[in-house]
């Protein structure tokens, strides 16, 4: 195996793991203040590739020029789907609650199937089967953009968190819900907006990264757990952690598949969680 | 007074439970194919409910208790042309011990009930993936039953005689179902879901007990696994060991009510002939429209109905009785 | 400026305060004393909108604000610095104050109050960027003071902040209470410790078994012998 091989793979697994970060920080953040475990996280990222699709064909309007457009209408339907579906739900429970992103799983699975059908499919944009040479790599464009655009957009959510009074009525609600009420932080609101940022977040991901990847109606849940596995070994609620984790697992799996196979390079990410899970529960750089 | 409520509570349901359950043997045949499914989802909803439900260990690993009884069954026939009637006791015992692995797993690692899922979810995706790499075990072709048509190998000529074996597997598990629920042991491990701390402070063998209801679940499941790799004759990973089932299952059942001894009965009893139905009418014109809606529906009742069906009724049953009571002591 | 009448609250099915009525003028320190579980936290939370009462009236200057939630206390212009603290620990003392003052009501006045919080307290703003958790119990104790004040309150309520406290550190933050009381904010203080909260206070409720067993100026509780019996009979 000649380190030029070996080199792309590592470069390829860094880009993968910068994008699963980023699906893993918006995870976090509406674990940690919405309080739920939503299991429908990647179907929503489906979604919006989908519809990345959809405003292609009907449109002609490119993948990436819609990501803004994505973006707004995912908050807004993070947002109202709080409100209305899952805040009702969660009174009943956390447990109540992951059970309901369940069904939603189901529901926007068949969703996307009935719409789209069960072909595989794929979204012309600008930047597809263009790639970047720098000797010796070859990296294809979307991956590389989509990469660079996934860590440009962590960047901004750990400055929206840190620095701006949203975000810290947000850290403040999960660090001590009753001292955020007697602040007169409106928790149900506040968390409401994390949801919808953390849902048009997805919907942004999804238009930044779909050139690089086929479109199927299950892909939803593979995402899911990836992001799952990410944020539990990076540690809930750490910036670093998830940067770090992803790009472990990114990396894991792209060397894995090219050393041991596909469907090796798939399950190492699952054997590093229950590692993580029996043997460091915090994560690596958890604080809880 | 005190007598007949109770009374009601245990008989009516078994009695309705069998006329319903009974009423395909005289039907045509059919709806015979929907009832298999049906009576097979709500084997394996009892089966995950004990651990799920009664437990309260959200376990999404029930698959690969599925995959053991399916796959251990179907190679022991095809290669050593042992029966499945004998091979699906080595499947539910490979389950059983996968399923006291993972119990003590979580008791040995002291994992909080998320990590726990989550531990589950990852281990049933190892052996998915494992089971579609490896060719002895068919990979994703999977592996075909050779057509024996014995009833001594568990293949049966007529759906009817499936139905009846399921029934059967059902009664079994309904039974050991409410044993776990209404004896001592179930006692404990509703305690244990409430609160363990305090449950192992006063003594409650925790492991134990955590230990048993995943044996039985995952030997149960294991059962329903080698029913469905006779019924259908052919094993293969995504249907077997995928987490797909496992969501339905959980799903079917948490509609139903988890944690209640009909709630894993009334969930499939109504969904499942509901899905298919829908399949039949709306499936044709736009595929997985009928899956769509069965969804919708789902979403629905967990909205509205967080603990299921059967916690709805118990609510309105109660209410009624307030009502009724009330009126009746007005009146005198 | 608060007036609370027929107070009936609790946890759940229990009911902590059986018919609590209580009264504080503008401008006045009133102490409100009483042992461990005789309802003195019940009553603070009822105050700032964290519990629904079950019956009774809570009246803030003229309007009616029981069971309305926190946010509607804080809007009307009540601050509670709760029992045990309650630091945002992982943020610094600088963000903990900052969100002390993120209610629309308090956030024109944010930077001028943060000034003269650091004033007050200079320990603070030595330590501006500390993590509140790495703290100790004063310094978090004069945090939350100092967090409650970014509110803008009409009314500062305090419970048991001498809790844990060493005895210099006890005096300083009461001196400090003192001083902002001088400067006309109203203060209600919940206490187990008689001595010092009934010293500062110009009046005081004697709170036992989720009733009012005693009231008036705090120099007369303060000798009356019936308070001891009142308060160290439950011990």
């Amino acid at each position: 195996m000649s380190g030029e091989v070996l080199l792309q793979a590592t470069v390829q697994g860094l880009q993968m793991g910068a994008i699963y970060a980023l699906i893993a920080l918006s995870m976090t953040l509406i674990f940690s203040v919405g309080g739920l475990l939503n299991f429908a996280h990647g179907d929503f990222m489906a979604l919006a590739m989908y519809g990345a699709l959809a405003l292609y064909q009907s449109f002609a309007l490119d993948a990436y020029a819609a990501a803004p457009l994505l973006f707004f209408g995912f908050f807004l339907l993070g947002f109202l789907m709080f409100r209305r579906l899952i805040q009702p739900v969660l009174a009943a429970g956390v447990l109540a609650g992951a059970q309901l992103t369940l069904g939603l799983v189901f529901v926007q699975e068949n969703f996307l199937l009935m719409v789209f059908g069960g072909d595989y499919l794929s979204v012309p944009t600008v930047l597809s089967n263009k790639n970047l040479v720098v000797p010796p790599l070859i990296m294809p464009w979307p991956l590389l953009v989509g990469s660079l655009l996934a860590v440009v957009l962590a960047a901004v959510l750990y400055v929206v968190l840190m620095r701006t009074d949203f975000g810290r009525q947000v850290r403040a609600i999960t660090q001590n819900s009753d001292a955020a009420a007697l602040m007169g932080i409106r928790i149900d609101r506040i968390q409401a907006i994390a949801f919808g940022i953390g849902i048009g977040l997805l919907g942004l991901t999804g238009a930044i990264v779909v050139a690089q990847f086929t479109l199927t109606p299950a892909m939803g849940l593979d995402f899911t757990l990836i992001a799952l596995i990410v944020m539990v070994i990076g540690g809930l609620g750490s910036f670093a952690g998830s940067m770090i984790a992803g790009a472990i697992i990114g990396v894991s799996e792209s060397l894995g598949s090219l050393l041991y196979g596909g469907t090796v390079g798939a399950m190492i990410p699952y054997a590093i969680l229950v590692l993580v899970l029996l043997f460091r529960p915090h994560g690596l750089m958890g604080e809880h | 007074m005190r007598g007949t409520p109770f009374l009601s509570s245990a008989v009516l349901p078994w009695i309705a439970f069998l006329a319903v359950a009974l009423a395909p043997l005289v039907m045509s045949s059919s709806w015979t194919n929907m009832a298999i499914l049906t009576l097979l989802f709500i084997h394996l909803c009892i089966a995950w409910n004990m651990v799920g439900g009664i437990a309260g260990q959200f376990c999404i690993g029930h698959s690969l208790f599925l995959a053991a009884g399916a796959y251990t069954s179907t190679l022991l026939s095809i290669h050593l042309g042992i029966t499945p009637w004998i091979g699906m006791f080595a499947g539910a015992a490979l389950a059983a011990m996968i399923g006291v692995f993972i119990a003590w797993l979580s008791f040995r690692y002291e994992l909080p009930p998320l990590s726990f899922a989550l531990v589950t979810i990852a281990l049933a995706m190892l052996g998915y993936l494992a089971i579609s790499s490896i060719d002895f075990l068919g990979a994703s072709r999977g592996l075909t039953l050779p057509v024996r048509g014995t009833p001594a190998m568990y293949q049966f000529r007529s759906d009817t005689t499936y139905y009846v074996v399921i029934l059967i597997h059902v009664i079994v598990a309904l039974a050991l179902s409410m044993w776990l629920y209404h004896t001592k042991i179930g006692l404990y491990l509703r305690a244990v879901r409430d609160n363990e701390r305090a449950a192992h402070a006063i003594g409650v063998p925790v492991l134990r007990y955590k230990m048993l209801a995943m044996a039985i679940s995952a030997a149960l499941t294991a059962f329903g696994g080698t029913f469905y790799a006779q019924y259908l004759l052919y094993v293969e990973p995504h249907t077997f060991a995928g987490i797909n089932i496992v969501i339905q299952i959980i799903l079917l059942t948490v509609v139903g009510g988890s944690g209640t001894v009909w709630g894993p009965v009334v969930g499939p009893m109504l969904l499942v002939p509901t899905g298919e139905w829908l399949r039949h009418s709306l499936g044709g014109s736009l595929p997985g429209v009928h899956l769509l809606v069965f969804g919708v529906l789902l979403v629905v009742v967990i909205r509205f109905a967080p603990d299921g069906l059967v916690g709805a009724f118990g609510r309105a049953r109660q209410a009624w009785r307030f009502r009724h009571g009330a009126v009746r002591a007005a009146s005198r | 400026m608060l007036e609370i009448s027929g107070l009936v609250s609790g946890y759940g099915r229990i009911d902590i305060l059986h018919g609590i009525d209580l009264r504080v003028e503008k401008g006045e320190f009133v102490a409100l004393v009483g042992v461990n579980g005789a309802g003195k936290t019940t009553l603070m939370k009822a105050i700032a909108g964290l519990i629904r009462p079950t019956a009774g009236r809570i009246a803030f200057e003229g309007t009616e604000i029981a069971g309305e939630g926190a946010e509607r206390a804080v809007a009307a212009g009540i601050a509670l610095v709760p029992e045990g603290r309650m630091v945002f620990p992982r943020m610094s003392v600088w963000e903990n104050l900052m969100l002390g003052g993120v209610h629309p009501r308090a956030r024109p006045y944010r930077d001028a109050t943060l000034k003269r919080i650091f004033d007050l307290f200079p320990r603070l703003a030595e330590r501006r960027d500390q993590k509140a958790a790495t703290m100790s119990g004063g310094e978090q104790q004069m945090l939350v003071i100092g967090r409650g004040l970014m509110a803008q309150p009409k009314l500062l309520i305090l419970d048991e902040p001498s809790l844990g406290l060493s005895p210099l550190l006890v005096q300083e933050t009461y001196g400090a209470l003192r001083k902002l009381n001088a400067d006309g904010l109203t203060i209600l203080l919940a206490e187990q410790n008689v001595k010092l909260s009934l010293a500062v206070s110009n009046r005081g409720y004697v709170i036992e078994n989720g009733k009012i067993v005693l009231t008036g100026a705090s120099s007369d509780l303060a000798r009356d012998p019936a308070t001891r019996k009142a308060y160290l009979g439950r011990l």
